[in-house]
């Protein structure tokens, strides 16, 4: 049985918007215009039980509106969801025991108290037994390693580890599901490893489902398993992570210091991705042309001092796909 | 499967989070101690200056309000300041948690968010209450010179001042909650401030007030908040005061649906437009 399943999930926001240039009268009692955006338009997916996926897609795309409904705070203008179970917009409250919400930049912790009091509160609220709330803390205090920070005051925290201390505090009920929208934004490159890290194993070991939004290709590639990309409020392609790469593999990057300090170079099927002083970054389409060409060509045209070869990133993989849907709705 | 389909919320488990809410509401207000204290000379000085006022006031000119006198009104003062003083500006924190775009979130949580805001809040001003009691009650006795409390009196106070200080939050948190709509929440707080010092009879029992207006503000919620616990100082009979329970009991029936009415209506914008303000 799915732990998430959406059918045709749409939601639309109406946009009032004043008159411009209008008298102060007509700004003031003029009736104003009203249109429907579609922020999220029938959208169809279903995730089992302990799957990890990232729900991408770039700003507007509709990523946190959909997350907003799942978790039972927006309700939709058509179609249906149900998640654990339970309808999220009409159930949200037996709902809440069954998942876990982390929104990057709200805070689901009493600013003023130690974590470790906010822990405590949670425990009351969702009703966790004594002794299993004692053992659960240990053991999310151990995979986050924040038993040094939990009798501080939250307020006094970094940014990386309150954003662990919110984790923990989602997971602490032990939800069969998790939804985290942005979880590493904001923290450093050390801070989020971490965190990328304590998630995969923690839902490993549990077989917690996470449903994960986020700008950052790490979050991705690190945590989940699963790619489903949005745009527009619209699906653009669900798939596994490695199969992602393996279609849109058929780029190459390279990467050339050159002699020359403004190095140029073109050839079918090379696109410039990035160039610098002394430097060059090339996009190959193996389609049209193999590395081997492309290396030789440059190796002729410019004063290579140095050249690595890489596979197609994946941010360069997600921008490729936006890429493709916006030139696609531009023909059609 | 969920274990138990929901709807209905599991009692037991509800009254858990508000218990701990209770408590978490109680042992904050006892943990601030400074501003506890600070509340506490505040108390003081407030009865003390309107003392000072009373003293001079020519009382006895108020033709058949026998019970009206100097002492009389530093205790009435003194209840009505304490109703006040324990509510404080509690819509600010709802207002707050509007602003920040947290309500999304805590509508999320097992327990409605109104019902964890008032167990919460009720905890809070029971403790802070039980402080201030005695503060102020010591210093009105030691003013004053006298103890105008039979002991049920009291006890009737006791429970008149638990309801009125349940009216009392109830505004609040419903003047927080227009926030969502717009910057609504201060000019709202504003005029419900004005309207409990004027209508409540803050300082001034309603008796005093000219016929239509005492009418019209005894037919407000403003004066169940203040007026009815503060009127127990004037001794009334065991008749006379279990009438002065109806229309406080009335209102917080009235509140209790309006603040059930208003979340409903703060669920259904949140749910139709988010919960950014």
């Amino acid at each position: 049985m799915s732990a998430l399943h959406v059918e045709a999930l749409s939601k639309h926001f109406e946009i009032a918007t004043k008159q411009e240039g209008a008298s102060l009268a007509g700004r003031l009692f003029g009736r104003r215009e009203r249109h429907s955006v579609a922020a999220v338009n029938a959208i169809s997916f279903a995730i089992e039980a302990g799957e990890r996926v990232a729900f991408i897609g770039p700003n507007g795309a509709g990523k946190s509106t959909t997350l907003k409904m799942l978790s039972g705070i927006l309700y939709p203008s058509a179609g249906h969801a149900e998640v654990a179970g339970y309808v999220p917009w009409r159930e949200r409250q037996a709902l809440a025991y069954r998942i876990g919400i982390v929104f990057g930049q709200r805070s689901q912790l009493w600013f003023h108290l130690p974590a470790r009091d906010s822990f405590v509160l949670l425990a009351k609220i969702y009703d966790i037994p004594p002794a299993t709330y004692v053992r659960r803390l240990a053991a999310l205090v151990e995979a986050f390693r924040i038993g040094h920070l939990i009798e501080q005051p939250v307020r006094q925290l970094s940014l990386g580890q309150r954003m662990r201390c919110e984790i923990v505090a989602s997971l602490l009920h032990g939800p069969r599901i998790v939804f985290l929208d942005e979880p590493t934004i904001g923290l450093d490159v050390t801070a989020k490893a971490q965190l990328r890290e304590h998630l995969k194993a923690l839902s490993r070991q549990e077989d917690i489902t996470v449903l994960l939004t986020s700008h950052d290709t790490g979050d991705i590639a690190e945590i989940c398993e699963r790619v489903i990309v949005i745009n527009h409020g619209e699906k653009l392609l669900d798939q596994p992570l490695a199969e992602l790469r393996r279609h849109y593999g058929r780029q190459k990057a390279i990467t050339l210091a050159t002699g020359e300090e403004t190095p140029a170079f073109a050839m079918a099927g090379v696109k410039v991705l990035n160039s610098g002083r002394h430097q060059l970054q090339l996009g190959v389409d193996l389609e049209v042309a193999s590395v081997d060409q492309v290396v030789a060509a440059a190796l002729g045209s410019l004063s290579v001092q140095d050249l690595v070869i890489e596979e197609a990133r994946l941010d360069d993989v997600i921008k490729q796909i936006y890429e493709d849907q916006e030139r696609e709705a531009g023909h059609a | 499967m969920p274990n138990a389909r929901p709807g209905r919320m599991d009692d037991r488990r509800r009254r858990v989070g508000i218990r701990a809410l209770f408590r978490f509401g109680w042992r904050s207000a006892l943990s601030e101690r400074f501003s506890l204290a600070v509340i506490c000379v505040t108390y003081v000085v407030l009865i003390a200056v309107f003392a000072s006022i009373f003293s001079i006031t020519p009382f006895f000119e108020l033709e058949g309000l026998a019970e009206i006198n100097a002492a009389s009104m530093i205790w009435y003062v003194t209840v009505t300041e304490l109703v006040t003083l324990v509510v404080g500006n509690r819509y600010i924190e709802v207002r707050e948690e509007i602003l920040a775009g947290q309500v999304g979130g805590l509508i999320t949580r097992p327990l409605p968010y109104w019902l964890m805001k008032m167990a919460e809040w009720t905890g809070r001003s029971l403790a802070q209450g039980l402080v201030l009691a005695p503060v102020g009650f010591l210093a009105a006795a030691l003013i004053t010179g006298n103890w105008p409390w039979a002991p049920w009196h009291l006890a009737m106070l006791a429970v008149m001042l638990a309801g009125a200080t349940m009216l009392m939050l109830m505004a609040h948190f419903m003047v927080g909650l227009l926030e969502l709509w717009g910057p609504h929440a201060r000019p709202a707080h504003w005029i419900n401030q004005k309207f409990t010092f004027l209508l409540g009879g803050l300082i001034l029992p309603l008796a005093v007030y000219p016929d239509g207006l005492r009418q019209f503000a005894a037919s407000t919620p403003y004066a169940a908040m203040l007026h009815g616990p503060a009127s127990l100082v004037f001794g009334p009979s065991a008749a006379e005061a279990i009438t002065m329970l109806v229309p406080l009991l009335l209102w917080l029936g009235v509140m209790a649906v309006g603040v059930l009415w208003l979340y409903q209506r703060v669920l259904d914008t949140v749910g139709r437009v988010g919960d950014q303000a």
